[in-house]
This record gives structure tokens, C-alpha cells and sequence, in this order.
């Protein structure tokens, strides 16, 4: 019994990895019997909140089970991952988030676990905007980089603080141009939006789902994406990659999702893969939330999961280390420099 | 203006007429209310756990459960408050003081009549202001910068440092105490661990919930069983019914906390609890009585009861308009009503014209039903006052334990309940109060971040804390408040307000 | 800071016998507070300014704690100069009352039951409901102890508070974790 259940493992994480196969259907399903946690390491209310109950309530039909979402915020997200992975392996216990965040952890000296101590289920990836208020004198990129060359420092960025992905997409901005910024940390992304709207502050580079509705109303000006691909928004058109600027210029996604530590029965894995690859990949709210919120929906698990997220790490870990807020080299936790 | 009425008249049609709006409004109420009454249960986590229980409804019946849910749960806090001392959440603190006291007086069921017209009054105000400024609103909350969030949160402290108890020094110990406490834990800049011993269980900071659940809670367990004597129980002879009659005479300060609700309620992080504080504050500031308050003055009572419930509809104005929730349980709301689809935000009037008007009747529904619920079912929670002390207060305690743990499922919230306890059991025997400390533990956060940020935007300069207008007006309040209690400068300013006021009225007088 | 006439709460308080505030205590207190003061603005100096991580002078961790303690340690103060001066130090100071004999005995009781059943019985592995109903059950019988003996009724009153411990163990368990969904420790 047991040899085969590690037979099933094998086979189930090559066979995921082939992305057309469809998964094989000796698994029993997973009927859980009582309610699921799914703790967010966040707290309520946030952009990793809000995903992750809209996730939770297009799963709970398919399991026919209640998920209950639970948020226990602290240490950059680590507090309620660490109940996580201390919680019995018995697959009811599930935490969600960003996959870079959980990826640096062991680089930050904060709890000792990898990304692939983890099933990674994601929804939808993230992308950095670069933006300016309406009203704002920089009507280009060029003019704003400009801008910051003949006022080194002065020309202020503001952030949801040291470890968001805004500071990361900004420092990927000034290490590629060379540019000074002053960082001003708020209390989230939204704040840290609404203070370029207020005029307290001159540029975001937070997420597209916490911009979109000003720009959207007109009272902020997106720039360019922080990265190599173009994004469009509903409602208001085409915003240009950053490559377009400075050319060879990228950035990677980042990708929020749903983890399971490794080590619980072998049939809910493959449980929810079978529900990723049947029902996710075609669910209409997940796609309807992406498309409206500037997001990229990207239903992703296995082996395929584990490798769209890793970029995102990387770059996060070595940014990390480079700033000194790193307890150990990134090297030495499995994650070698981008 | 015109399109507006008649989206709104729309709006009241549809969800009176429709029997299931109904029933799901009354639903909505009374689970809120069932949680308030329970300390340790907040509004932000029943709004979070119905959020998951009515994910499959469609979005109106949802967002209308919760909005119902949201007002419940505050009034329902009122109860636990005015009963047995203990406010049922955070922004029901204020109720305690001057409710309990008229209930130990065997008038609780007055206590009981104030506090639910109070609410209603309150939450009506706050949703004719909900209906009038929701859709001008955007401009007045993006003046507030990093400077004015700093004077705001040392104004609040300062100001409940005063507020009850009669000596303000110990106020400001409490005061500052709780902004320290508040500083414990991961800082949200640059994520640096203070105050935690190497401990990562602390990284987390101190919650609110265990916090206050520990300071009002089991501090009130302690005290109680502490007594050899087993008192007198709280009897209730009189009426419940609201007290309109006092609501006329009253009226000055149900306007004047329903104004400072919604206003406290429009600025971001500030929650229902400040509404609260600041409607006592200001009402014990212009009473006639103020030897009351803290002793049943039922101006107090009217006040918190009328200034937490009206913050309701004002933290609505801001995260409709903007997008932006001015507490932790509109920040649920504003999440679960995203989850159905609609965004708050300066785009809702375009792309969902209706969705602001209908939240307007969904809160006047909310209103209605707190208000039924008042009349007719509240008195057969209330068998729980013939219980004996040495009865009912374990099974408190134990309701503590669990209400500390349920928000987070975290058992170091547990200990952090049962420290807060001791402390605040020694503290209030030596005069100490705790209202301060729990405010401080509020605005901790805000406080240190909208310091440091000030600073960082002006490369440390802090002339721009003393010079942008609304901060001269808070800075001007605080140091003023701070002062009048150096005998000195009091001495002086009422010399000089007297020199001033006399020959006031002796015109007003002579007029009359 | 304050004289006699500002604040006849706590002179009036003091002079009545037994009570538990008198400026003697306030001084101890006072004294407590400046030694607490002091060590958050110690702690918040020490604290890590994060200077390799480019962190400016105005914008570090400490910043805040640091004025803190000194607020505390000023207020502190204060509060040590007015007691001071209403008279703590005199030799005929009125000593604060501490808790009675019967009340103390009770606290410690009703402390050591609280903690217990926080700390050890909570999270241990026992069910919560079974927990609670120890708790409870215990509480009751021991608080109601001299009555129920006074009234020849100890094996009913211990009887009934069994009962009300295993009500209140089951309630408190279902409600919260049938109704609210929390996985109770």
C-alpha cells in the first residue's frame, strides 16, 4: 500500500508535469469530512485576502466541503505560514499568499521551509504598473526617469513598505537605469496608490489590481508595465511594456495561489489538481476577477506551478540579500542568483 | 441630484417590497446582534465568517446580510456594556462607564431604551449624510497627509487621557502605555521585529481583540470573583422601550455625536470605537452635568451610543467614494462586496450607479431592524442578569479564552489575554483606566508610521507637522488639552474665558 | 502639579480609611513607571538603526518608543512631584489598603483557577469542551463552597455546578465551532 502510494506520487508529479495529459484516474477522491482552514497570512481585507476567499468559494462546491479563512497576519506573512506547515498533515490545514513571499522566508531567517516544501496551486499572477498622478508633469517614462536623474532622491516612490513587490518592481527600475528615488513605505498598496492620487507622493509601482480603479477614473496616469509584455485593461486600453523603453528590460510575474504543505495524504494533491486542471482553468469568476482587476489569470499547479513562480523568488531573495535585510545567502537555500 | 432621488427611491422600493430582503435584513440583525452581545466577538469577524456563509447568494441579499450584521453587532455590544461592564466590542468601550452605572442603579432597562434609540438616531443620521456626501465626497479624506494622521492619533490619545476617571496623569501613563504596547511586533516598514525578545510569537504585536478582551474582560472576571461578597444582582424593573422623550431633550448631543461619528467614521483608520470616544468626549465637554458622566449620565451614554453607530454609515462614505475603509470591518465589508463583483471606488458611481443607493437603504433597513429587535427581543437575552456571579462568571471567562482565540486560532492570544488581564486588574485598583490604554493600543500603529513617513517625505523636517492647516487646528487642540490641567495656564484661561463669557451674559440677560 | 483643591477625588479618597489609593502609592507608582520608562528608551536607543540597509536617522524603529519612554518617564515624574507634595513622604503618610485576608485568599483562588485552565488545560491536547467543563465545574463548586456548607448542601451544589460545567463546556464548544467554524484548541 504504502509503495504504491509513493508510486502514485511519482507518476502523479511527472505526469503533471506534461501539461496535456490529463491526470490519471486510479487517485480516489478526496471527500473531506470536515470543514478545510485556509489560513492568509495576511489580514483582512487585502489584495492577497480578497483573491484568496474568491478562490475558496469556487472551491467549496467541488469538494462539497466549507472552507474557513482564517488570517493571521505578523512577520511579513511567516506567522500564519508557520501554523501552517506546523498544523497535523492531514490536508485540512491550507495557507495562501504570494509564492515569492513564502519562497524568501528561509533567506529572511524567519521560518525554514523552500517553495518546494509546498504544493503550489496559483490563480492569478500579479504585474507591477508604473504610474503618475493625473495631473502630474511626466507625461513619458523618459521624462520621468529624466526627471529623477536631475533631482537624485527627490522624486518620491510610494510602496506598501520594504517588502512589497512595489519596492521590489521600483529597485528592479533603479538598479536597470541607475536612477535615485526616495521610497515612502505605507501602510498597503491601496494607501500607497492613494497617496499618488493625493498628490503626497509622485510615482507608484504597485500591482495593477491596486491601481486599476483610478486609472481607470482617469486620476492616475499608468506609464509603462515593469516588465516585457504589454497589459490591457479593461475600460481604458493598452498600457506599454517597460522594454519598450529599455530595451532587454524584465521583470517576472507574481504569482498568488493557494499552498499545501508537502507530506498529506497523496489523494488530496491529487485531488486538487484534478480539480485545477478540470474547473479552475475554465472558471468564469476567477477569469472575470482577472480580466477586470488587471491581472493575469494563470491556474497553474505541479511541477509546472513550481517552475512560473521560481523566477519571482529568485529575484525577491537576491533583492533581499542585496539590501542586507537577508539572514543567509540565498545560495545556500537552494536559490541561485537570476 | 434629481437622477439621484429617484436611484434612491428605486432603491427603498426594491428592497421593502421584497419579502426576502426582509427576512434576510431581520437574519442579518439579530446574528449581529447575538455576536456583539458576545465579548471578544467583533464586528469584523462576523461580517468575515457571514462573508463565507453567503458567498452563494446573489450580491444584493450577500452585501445586505453583512451590512445588517454590521450594524447588529455594534448594537448589539451595547448590551454586554451597560449589563456587565464589559463592552461586547471595541467601539461599545464608551457605553460602559455611564450604562453600567445606571444599571447598577436598577435602571438598566432605561440604560437599554437610551442606547437603542441613541443607535437608531445615530445610524439614521449617518445614513441621510451616507446618502447626500457619498457621491461628492472623494476630495475632503485625500487632504489628509502623513502629518494630519500624526496629530489625529496623539489628539485621540491626549483627548481620552481626560475622558474618564478624574485624574488625567494617569490617563496619559495609560495612554502612552498602550501606544508602546502597540509598538511591540513586527513594524510595518521596514518588517524589523521590536520589542519581541527573539520570541517569534510576539512578531505578531499584541492583537486588539485579546487585548481588549483581557483589559475589560478578565480583568472584570478577576474583580467580581475577587469580592468575598456575593452582591446584590442587577435587577431590571423598568421598561426597555426607547426613550424618544429623551431624544428630544437630548437632541444637541445626538446631532453633535452623530456629526462626530460621520466625520470620525470618514477618515481612514480611524474606527467605531474613536467615534465613540470622541462624541463622550465632546459631549462631556458642553453638558450641564458633567459630575455624571462616569456615574449614569445618560448625555454620556446617549453620546457613545449615537457617535459609534453613526461612524457606521460615515466609514461607508469613504469606502464607497474611495475605496477606502475607515475600519477594519468596513475593510471586510469593502472586501466581500468586491467578491460579488462590484468595486468601491471614485469609478462606482459610473459603472454602478444604483450600487450607492442601495447600500442607503440597505443601512436604513439595518436601522429598522436593530430597532425592532430593541423593542421586542431583547428582553429574553436578558435572563442572563439572574444568574449568580460565582456562576456566571467563569463561564464568561471562558468565553473570554475562546474569543480571544477565535479571531487569529493563535493560542499565544490566549496568553496575551490572560497577561493584559493581571495588568489591567492591578492597574484599575490604583486608578488607572483602561480606556486610554485601549485607544493607545488602537492608534499605536498609526501614530509611529505616519511619524516616520511625515519625516521621510520632508528629509526629516518637522516644520510641515506645525504648518499645514488642519495640523495646526489638531496640534493647537492637543497642546491646549495637555495644558489646561497645569494649574497655572487653567487659572488663566478661566480668567480670561470668564472676562470674556460674563459680559456675554449678562447681554444675553438682559435680552432675555 | 496639582494642589489639594484640583483634585478631591483622590484626597477625599485617601482620607477615608482603607482606601486602595493614597499619594504614598501613587509614589511607589510613580517610581515603577519612571524605571519603565526608562528602559523603552534605553531598548528603543539600542535598538537597530538598520544603517546597512540605507534606513535614514529620522525614519528608524526606535524612533517612536523612544519618545514614549521619555513621555512616560516625564509623566512619571509628575506624578512622583504631586504626590510628593501632597505628602507621601511624611512619616504619618496613610499606607494604602491592601486586599483583606478573605478577599486575597479569594484572588489567589480565583487567579490560579483562571491561569490554569488558560495555560495548562487549553491547547494541551485535552478537547475544549472538556476543558471548559472541568473548569467551570471546579470555579463553581469552590466559589460556592462556604455557602453550600453553611447550608448542609455540598454534594448538591457540587452536583449542580457539574452540570452547569458541562453545559457551559458543550454550549460554548458548539456554538463556536458548529456555528462560527473555529478549530478550537
Amino acid at each position: 500500500m504504502k509503495q504504491l502510494g509513493a508510486l502514485k506520487l511519482i507518476f502523479g508529479s511527472a505526469l503533471a508535469a506534461a501539461v496535456a495529459v490529463p491526470l490519471p484516474s486510479i487517485a480516489a477522491d478526496w471527500k473531506p469530512n470536515r470543514p478545510i482552514n485556509l489560513i492568509v497570512p495576511w489580514a483582512a481585507g487585502g489584495s492577497t485576502d480578497q483573491i484568496t476567499r474568491l478562490t475558496a468559494a469556487q472551491l467549496e462546491p467541488l469538494l462539497g466541503q466549507t472552507i474557513v479563512i482564517v488570517n493571521q497576519g505578523g512577520a511579513s506573512g511567516a506567522l500564519g505560514t508557520r501554523s501552517a506547515l506546523e498544523a497535523p498533515k492531514d490536508g485540512y490545514t491550507w495557507t495562501a499568499g504570494a509564492a515569492q513571499d513564502l519562497g524568501v522566508y528561509e533567506t529572511l531567517g524567519l521560518l525554514k521551509t523552500r517553495i518546494t516544501d509546498w504544493h503550489v496551486f496559483t490563480n492569478v499572477a500579479n504585474i507591477q504598473v508604473l504610474s503618475v498622478s493625473a495631473n502630474s508633469p511626466y507625461k513619458t517614462v523618459k521624462e520621468l526617469l529624466d526627471a529623477m536623474k536631475a533631482k537624485p532622491g527627490q522624486i518620491s516612490v510610494g510602496t506598501a513598505g520594504v517588502t512589497s513587490t512595489g519596492h521590489n518592481a521600483m529597485e528592479a527600475i533603479a538598479k536597470a537605469t541607475g536612477v535615485k528615488y526616495r521610497h515612502v513605505p505605507y501602510d498597503g498598496g491601496t494607501p500607497a496608490v492613494l497617496s499618488v492620487v493625493a498628490g503626497e507622493t509622485d510615482v507608484s509601482t504597485q500591482s495593477a489590481v491596486e491601481q486599476v480603479d483610478m486609472i481607470r477614473g482617469k486620476r492616475l496616469r499608468p506609464l509603462a508595465v515593469v516588465g516585457d509584455q504589454p497589459l490591457e485593461i479593461e475600460g481604458y486600453g493598452t498600457i506599454p511594456p517597460l522594454s519598450s523603453i529599455i530595451p532587454g528590460f524584465t521583470a517576472p510575474a507574481i504569482y498568488f495561489g493557494i499552498f499545501i504543505p508537502k507530506g498529506v495524504p497523496d489523494e488530496v494533491v491529487q485531488t486538487l489538481e484534478k480539480i485545477w486542471a478540470k474547473n479552475i482553468v475554465k472558471n468564469e469568476a476567477l477569469k472575470k476577477y482577472a480580466v477586470t482587476r488587471g491581472a493575469l489569470f494563470s491556474p497553474l499547479y505541479g511541477e509546472q506551478a513550481q517552475k512560473a513562480v521560481f523566477p519571482a523568488i529568485q529575484v525577491n531573495a537576491w533583492l533581499m540579500f542585496d539590501s542586507n535585510k537577508a539572514k543567509v545567502s540565498p545560495d545556500t537555500v537552494g536559490i541561485p542568483r537570476p | 441630484m434629481l437622477d439621484g432621488l429617484v436611484s434612491l427611491g428605486h432603491a427603498y422600493l426594491a428592497l421593502l417590497l421584497s419579502p426576502t430582503s426582509l427576512v434576510l435584513g431581520l437574519a442579518g440583525a439579530l446574528t449581529g446582534i447575538l455576536v456583539g452581545c458576545m465579548p471578544g466577538l467583533s464586528a469584523t469577524l462576523c461580517i468575515a465568517l457571514l462573508t463565507t456563509l453567503t458567498v452563494k447568494l446573489p450580491a444584493n441579499e450577500a452585501i445586505l446580510i453583512l451590512v445588517c450584521s454590521y450594524v447588529g453587532t455594534l448594537y448589539g455590544g451595547s448590551r454586554s456594556a451597560i449589563l456587565l461592564n464589559i463592552p461586547g466590542t471595541a467601539a461599545n468601550a464608551a457605553s460602559c462607564a455611564d450604562g453600567h452605572a445606571l444599571a447598577l442603579r436598577g435602571e438598566a432597562g432605561r440604560a437599554i431604551g437610551i442606547a437603542t434609540s441613541g443607535a437608531f438616531c445615530g445610524t439614521f443620521f449617518g445614513v441621510v449624510c451616507l446618502a447626500a456626501f457619498t457621491p461628492t465626497l472623494a476630495k475632503v479624506a485625500l487632504s489628509f497627509g502623513a502629518q494630519e494622521f500624526f496629530w489625529l492619533a496623539l489628539f485621540g490619545v491626549t483627548l481620552s487621557g481626560t475622558l474618564v476617571g478624574n485624574d488625567p496623569l494617569k490617563g496619559w501613563l495609560m495612554g502612552a502605555l498602550g501606544l508602546f504596547v502597540a509598538q511591540i511586533g513586527e513594524e510595518g516598514i521596514y518588517a524589523y521585529d521590536r520589542f519581541t525578545f527573539g520570541l517569534p510569537a510576539f512578531s505578531g504585536g499584541i492583537a486588539l481583540i485579546p487585548a481588549l478582551i483581557g483589559a475589560f474582560g478578565f480583568a472584570e472576571v478577576l474583580t467580581r470573583l475577587a469580592d468575598p461578597v456575593e452582591r446584590k444582582l442587577l435587577e431590571m424593573r423598568d421598561s426597555i422601550r426607547p426613550r424618544f422623550g429623551e431624544v428630544a431633550r437630548y437632541w444637541r448631543t445626538v446631532l453633535r455625536s452623530g456629526a462626530i461619528g460621520v466625520l470620525t467614521g470618514l477618515m481612514p483608520g480611524v474606527g467605531e470605537d474613536s467615534g465613540a470616544w470622541m462624541s463622550y468626549a465632546a459631549a462631556k465637554a458642553t453638558t450641564k452635568e458633567p459630575d455624571l458622566f462616569g456615574k449614569g449620565s445618560i448625555d454620556g451614554l446617549m453620546a457613545a451610543e449615537t457617535g459609534d453607530m453613526s461612524s457606521i454609515p460615515g466609514h461607508m462614505i469613504p469606502m464607497l467614494a474611495l475605496g477606502v475603509p475607515g475600519s477594519a470591518p468596513s475593510a471586510v465589508l469593502m472586501a466581500a462586496i468586491i467578491i460579488h463583483g462590484i468595486q468601491p471606488g471614485p469609478m462606482l458611481m459610473v459603472e454602478h450607479p444604483h450600487f450607492a443607493y442601495d447600500m442607503v437603504a440597505m443601512t436604513t433597513l439595518a436601522t429598522v431592524c436593530i430597532l425592532i429587535f430593541g423593542l421586542y427581543l431583547v428582553r429574553p437575552l436578558l435572563y442572563v442578569l439572574r444568574i449568580k456571579h460565582s456562576v456566571l462568571m467563569p463561564i464568561i471567562f471562558l468565553m473570554s479564552v475562546v474569543g480571544s482565540y477565535a479571531t487569529a486560532w493563535r493560542l499565544f492570544d490566549v496568553y496575551a489575554m490572560l497577561a493584559v488581564g493581571v495588568g489591567a486588574f492591578f492597574l484599575r485598583r490604583k486608578g488607572y483606566q483602561m480606556a486610554p490604554f485601549v485607544l493607545g493600543l488602537v492608534l499605536g500603529n498609526l501614530l509611529d508610521k505616519s511619524l516616520r513617513r511625515g519625516l521621510v517625505l520632508t528629509d526629516g523636517s518637522m516644520v510641515p507637522f506645525f504648518t499645514r492647516p488642519i495640523c495646526i487646528a489638531f496640534a493647537s487642540v492637543t497642546i491646549f488639552t495637555m495644558l489646561l490641567y497645569v494649574p497655572v495656564f487653567n487659572r488663566a484661561v478661566h480668567r480670561v474665558a470668564d472676562a470674556v463669557i460674563s459680559p456675554l451674559k449678562s447681554l444675553v440677560a438682559r435680552r432675555g | 502639579m496639582q494642589s489639594s483643591n484640583e483634585n478631591p477625588g483622590l484626597n477625599e479618597a485617601a482620607r477615608s480609611a482603607g482606601s486602595l489609593i493614597t499619594p504614598r502609592s501613587d509614589f511607589i507608582a510613580a517610581l515603577g513607571w519612571i524605571a519603565f520608562g526608562i528602559t523603552v528608551a534605553i531598548g528603543s536607543w539600542n535598538m537597530d538603526r538598520l544603517e546597512n540597509q540605507d534606513v535614514p536617522p529620522y525614519a528608524v524603529p526606535g524612533l517612536l518608543p523612544f519618545f514614549l519612554g521619555l513621555a512616560v518617564v516625564f509623566f512619571s515624574t509628575l506624578m512622583l512631584a504631586r504626590a510628593w507634595r501632597q505628602g507621601a513622604l511624611a512619616k504619618d503618610a496613610i499606607q494604602a489598603a491592601g486586599m483583606s485576608m478573605a478577599e486575597r485568599k479569594r484572588f489567589l483562588i480565583v487567579l490560579s483557577l483562571c491561569l490554569t485552565f488558560g495555560i495548562v488545560l487549553v491547547g494541551h491536547g485535552l478537547p475544549f469542551w472538556l476543558a471548559g467543563a472541568i473548569f467551570v465545574s471546579a470555579t463553581i463548586s469552590v466559589l460556592q463552597y462556604p455557602q453550600r456548607r453553611a447550608a448542609n448542601q455540598v454534594v448538591r451544589g457540587i452536583a449542580l455546578s457539574i452540570v452547569i460545567g458541562l453545559c457551559a463546556g458543550f454550549g460554548v464548544t458548539l456554538v463556536f465551532q458548529e456555528f462560527f467554524l473555529v478549530r478550537l484548541p
